[in-house]
């Protein structure tokens, strides 16, 4: 995308010797805040809305007291524009003039063809691409999405059906894996060597369990593995990530462990800042949650 | 994508009874077109570079260079701040945050959990991302 296309208008420009007065009124009258100045038909400076307000009297009325009145009287374009603006050829794309607007704190670029001022592009033009991309290529309906797997066999599914939406919706994936919190040694502050090769393990195993949900997609999955009480640190994790929307495995195993994995279910729908969507084991039919 | 992915935690701020002078530096050293204003980590205001322009002296003032930095010294923010700015949540859609900025010519978006202050979207930030998405884009999808 090239910046020619976001030059919608034929270029409004002032001469050095028209008076300060005029130039704010042209300016407030089309609405516009940046003004190229050419003096036989050659651009020699920028003229900003800011500029004039430098110039003016001060709003404070502590400094303001000291200024003339009317300070703007005897000033033309000459005395207040910025001299040497930077110019951009047509051609120039739309990410190179965001890249030099931000690097070098740039407002505005006059357009430059063969000496000729095409245009005027400023921060606000570039923004309005962006305002374009974010709507049409990132939709924000669904940004983020939590996938916390308990790695026991049966749950990938989970991991695949938050693979699957967000892929759908153009989100980022976290997987997670909370493990319970080593139990504690008296006396022993810190992590031991033991618990960071069970750390390393399980994260390895959650990258492993990505790779195979994505079956062959691209798609960019973080992994983390974090210690707690697995329901408090998947919704502290949700609240740190922004996520819109977390998936776990609902395991159906009768006795302990089913009713156990329900209850997570149900404390995340309780501890959450999004909803949660809780995936039955595979091949569990109706039977899932 | 939502604000907190691209907001700046922890921004500088400042308080409205520092000076002029020293907003300006601080707008300076971190390269930022606009400031939050501060009290007790709650937000109240926000001034930015415009508004520094605007309370500088005329082109036309009596005072002499060196007492144009020390008046500014001595005003402090809260004369020319900008009262109930526009804020965002972490979780407003980011297009919905630019199109705010460009409604209202802001060059920062203050970033706020109730009344507290929790990050800044700065027009810089917005830049950036918007040369990153264009620049990954594939190349035969351009004019």
């Amino acid at each position: 995308m090239k910046i020619k296309t976001l030059l919608t208008r034929p270029a409004i420009t002032i001469g050095p010797a028209t008076s300060i007065r005029d130039a704010r009124a042209l300016m407030r009258r089309r609405g516009i805040r940046h003004l190229p100045v050419l003096e036989h038909g050659r651009l020699v400076g920028m003229l900003a809305e800011r500029g004039i307000d430098r110039a003016d009297a001060s709003s404070a009325p502590e400094i303001g007291v000291h200024d003339w009145l009317d300070p703007l009287a005897d000033l033309v374009v000459a005395d207040v524009m910025t001299r040497g603006p930077v110019a951009l050829h047509p051609e120039t794309s739309v990410a190179e003039a965001a890249r030099l607007a931000c690097d070098h704190r740039v407002d505005a670029f006059a357009v430059v063809d063969c000496d000729e001022v095409a245009g005027v592009v400023t921060r606000s033009d570039l923004l309005a691409v962006l305002g374009g991309l974010l709507e049409h290529r990132h939709p924000t309906g669904l940004g983020h999405v939590l996938a916390a797997t308990s790695l026991r066999p049966g749950t990938r599914r989970a991991l695949g059906e938050a693979l699957r939406i967000a892929a759908t919706a153009g989100a980022a994936v976290t997987a997670l894996h909370v493990l319970p919190a080593a139990s504690f040694v008296p006396g022993l502050e810190g992590a031991t060597a033991e618990d960071v090769t069970r750390v390393e393990r399980a994260r390895r195993r959650v990258a492993d369990e990505a790779t195979a949900a994505r079956a062959g997609r691209a798609q960019d999955v973080t992994c983390e593995v974090a210690e707690g009480t697995v329901a408090r640190e998947i919704a502290r994790r949700a609240e740190e990530l922004d996520s819109d929307l977390i998936v776990v495995g609902a395991e159906a195993r009768p006795g302990i462990l089913g009713a156990f994995v329900e209850t997570l279910a149900d404390r995340l729908v309780r501890l959450a800042p999004c909803p949660v969507l809780a995936v039955p084991r595979s091949g569990a039919r109706g039977a899932g949650r | 994508m939502r604000v907190a992915e691209r907001m700046r935690r922890e921004p500088p701020t400042v308080d409205p009874r520092e000076s002029l002078g020293r907003a300006g530096r601080l707008l300076a050293r971190h390269r930022l077109g606009a400031l939050p204003v501060v009290r007790r980590h709650a937000l109240i205001g926000l001034i930015d570079a415009a508004d520094l322009d605007r309370a500088h002296p005329s082109a036309a003032t009596t005072l002499a260079v060196g007492e144009i930095a020390d008046r500014l010294d001595r005003v402090r923010v809260e004369r020319v701040l900008r009262h109930e700015p526009a804020m965002v949540g972490r979780r407003t859609p980011l297009v919905d945050a630019v199109r705010l900025m460009r409604a209202r010519h802001l060059t920062a978006l203050p970033v706020v959990a109730g009344e507290r202050l929790i990050g800044l979207l700065t027009e810089d930030d917005l830049l950036a991302l918007l040369a990153a998405l264009l620049e990954e884009e594939p190349p035969s999808t351009g004019p």
